[in-house]
């Protein structure tokens, strides 16, 4: 099959895709929580173990500079999703946002006002709810 | 990995790059033969000097533009063209270029639709006009396959009369095959998809009805009976529009007649154009 349809990558995502072209992934119909937990598909714990986690495996080794979350999943029920957002913005969050300070990136593409308010907002990780 | 993916250059054919539109558009234009000027505009599946231009080169000079974005190195240039509209500006600018004031047209696919495209915008420029299977058109009843959302299995039974026949294994690669030749390959092909791609997408009718009466050049048209991708019905939207056009329908041919009864076509589309 195809890697990438006609037309949906620039020529250098195109010769790249091409070139390292996606293992067959597992079947997760296979695999159970526990699996899901340890091989990575998935972040979950207590707030400290998804702030490590993000952080050394996906936002320092992938070099994340945005994270985009999305904190009511499939069916998590309202009250839940009011807890979970809660425990993200006070627990994760802050151990998240200076990542990148030590190297003076500058986020261009967060909203100005928003930047001012929150500090360190100039530098560092900026999550925007879905 | 350095991947370059570039089209095979037969022995024999002369190639230079020229440069359009404001320095932006490099194309590369295959040359080979005697004889006077033949413009042939190639498919959605980009240029390969085949055969059938080794034929037509027999009787013709062939030039052979390559479409904007699959010139090696030259990829990005396909940017600066938004539209139809461009794309036929750039391709009078590179007639220009090469010092050709008139010229016989043959296209195949993609490349009739821009030949017909051509013949309407410049008819004096024309001398006669042959397509293969070309799109411009567009009937409900006898949708076209949209060829690029196709996987290249079914994508070759689409183009090909005979899916594993030596010529649809020139232009696909092996299904299993990882190295760097396939790879190059596998390239190649989509990115010459994507690149013509954006000047037809979602419907190849970019509205020629509206433009083809502008065409003066004697017209021929070849079709394959079996065509999977644009059914031979197709030639009637042109020979009605053309006064005096001819077609010709080959029994046993897919949409890439030329490639796989390339003898016969290539006769035909000779034939008609030294008239």
């Amino acid at each position: 099959m195809w890697f990438s349809p006609p037309g949906n990558q620039d020529y250098r995502s195109l010769v790249a895709t091409m070139s390292n072209p996606v293992r067959r992934a597992e079947n997760p119909k296979n695999l159970r929580y526990r699996d899901f937990v340890e091989k990575g598909f998935v972040i979950a714990g207590s707030p400290s173990t998804v702030r490590d986690r993000l952080k050394e495996e996906v936002i320092k080794s992938l070099r994340v500079g945005n994270l985009m979350v999305l904190l009511q999943i499939g069916s998590m029920p309202h009250e839940l999703a009011l807890e979970n957002i809660e425990l993200f913005g006070r627990e994760v969050l802050p151990g998240l946002r200076d990542v990148w300070d030590d190297e003076g990136w500058v986020n261009h593409w967060w909203p100005e006002r928003l930047r001012q308010r929150a500090t360190p907002m100039t530098a560092g990780i900026a999550a925007g709810g879905a | 990995m350095s991947v370059s993916a570039e089209a095979p250059i037969a022995g024999g054919t002369q190639e230079r790059t020229l440069t359009v539109w404001q320095g932006r558009v490099r194309m590369r234009v295959l040359s080979k033969g005697r004889g006077p000027a033949l413009v042939f505009f190639h498919g959605p599946w980009g240029l390969t000097w085949d055969p059938f231009l080794d034929r037509l080169a027999e009787s013709f000079t062939v030039y052979a533009p390559e479409h904007p974005g699959t010139t090696p190195d030259a990829h990005d240039d396909v940017y600066h063209l938004d539209g139809l509209w461009d794309l036929v500006l750039c391709y009078e600018e590179l007639l220009d270029a090469l010092a050709i004031r008139n010229a016989a047209f043959v296209g195949h696919s993609f490349g009739g639709m821009v030949a017909c495209e051509m013949a309407a915008a410049y008819p004096e420029r024309v001398r006669r006009l042959a397509m293969i299977a070309p799109l411009g058109f567009w009937r409900d009843p006898d949708h076209i396959v949209n060829w690029m959302m196709l996987e290249p299995g079914a994508l070759r039974a689409h183009i090909f009369r005979d899916p594993d026949g030596a010529a649809a294994r020139r232009m696909f690669p092996r299904a299993d095959a990882q190295d760097a030749a396939t790879t190059d390959a596998r390239v190649r092909l989509t990115w010459a998809m994507g690149t013509t791609g954006k000047f037809i997408w979602p419907i190849p009718d970019k509205g020629l009805k509206k433009r083809i009466h502008r065409v003066k050049a004697p017209a021929l048209l070849v079709w394959g009976r079996q065509d999977r991708l644009v059914p031979a019905v197709y030639a009637e939207e042109f020979t009605r529009r053309l006064s005096g056009a001819r077609l010709e329908t080959l029994e046993g041919a897919g949409h890439a007649p030329h490639l796989e009864e390339t003898d016969t076509v290539a006769r035909i589309v000779r034939d008609f154009l030294i008239q």
